[in-house]
């Protein structure tokens, strides 16, 4: 494939993420969990950090980080460690825009651990982010997922 | 000359509902409007110790969202037939205690709350180690009273 083409299949693929949220207002909030998506399959921890608003909160297993700065660091000994390689795949559930710059994104998904193609059963979790526009830009206030057992 | 009601807005939001004030809920979160948004968690906890689906969801707006275990309800109506039926079936004589950890407001009528806490079944007398839960909980305000738009709980262990 040429580059032009990958470019195009990339961009193609990557708008496939937005579900049954392609525009508008939606589409606004989904942008964040899509920032967190792409910063993920680079493993870069300070792109992702850098998405959350500066006292955000991520919950991790029974960790429960605050600020960005935890979060930052987690993040970076996580993709040095257990998570290098990984990627974060999810499709949207459900979005709602609660004021002008408030909005809750609720997505099914999970962490694809380095060369495997698909899920586990166990690995799937529900994720919901809460996020505020500050200064123009949406961030992340809160990232936390929860295990579906199925 | 103006007055102040003595009554503040949380008691009155409770005592709406029948429902006694739990002034050690609080916590560290005691402004006026924190204890009112507050107010829902307490509801919350008491549709659990009433068993009562109905009592339960009308805490909701309409469109609210609720991820009990691998099922996300989406609307008031879904959340009131689910929990009736938990009630009347695996919840039946279950409670939940919880205890708020933070507060956050988003906009003048959004809340953000994290709460710490989780289900006590009947029998018992706490919440188990492997029913601890963390939960995120988005309260907004709908005229005079705080309603729950979302409300997700994540376990952790102990």
């Amino acid at each position: 494939m040429s580059n032009a083409s990958k470019l195009v299949a990339g961009a193609k693929q990557w708008a496939s993420y937005y579900g049954d949220f392609p525009n508008g207002e939606e589409g606004a909030v989904l942008t964040v969990p899509l920032r967190v998506r792409g910063e993920w399959e680079r493993n870069d921890a300070d792109a992702i950090a850098d998405v959350f608003t500066e006292n955000g909160s991520m919950l991790v297993g029974d960790t429960q980080l605050k600020g960005r700065e935890e979060i930052r660091s987690y993040l970076k000994e996580a993709f040095a460690g257990g998570w290098k390689g990984s990627k974060w795949i999810e499709e949207p559930t459900e979005i709602k825009k609660l004021t002008d710059d408030v909005g809750i994104a609720i997505t099914t998904g999970g962490l694809l651990p380095a060369g495997q193609d698909e899920l586990g059963p166990g690995d799937k979790v529900r994720a919901v982010y809460i996020v505020h526009r500050q200064d123009g830009e949406w961030r992340l206030v809160s990232h936390q997922t929860s295990p579906i057992k199925n | 000359m103006t007055t102040t009601s003595p009554v503040s807005e949380a008691s009155r939001l409770l005592a709406e509902k029948g429902v006694q004030e739990d002034f050690g809920f609080y916590r560290e979160f005691t402004s006026e409007k924190e204890k009112a948004v507050l107010t829902i968690p307490q509801l919350i906890k008491e549709g659990w110790a009433r068993n009562d689906g109905d009592f339960f969801a009308d805490n909701f707006v309409e469109n609210g969202s609720l991820l009990m275990q691998d099922e996300q309800l989406t609307s008031r109506e879904q959340i009131r037939e689910f929990m009736t039926a938990g009630f009347a079936g695996i919840y039946k004589g279950a409670r939940v205690d919880g205890w708020p950890l933070e507060i956050r407001f988003l906009a003048d009528d959004v809340a953000f709350v994290v709460t710490q806490g989780g289900i006590i079944l009947p029998g018992e007398t706490e919440i188990a180690p492997q029913r601890e839960i963390r939960a995120v909980w988005i309260i907004v305000k709908r005229g005079d009273a705080w309603k729950l738009m979302s409300h997700q709980s994540s376990p952790v262990k102990g």
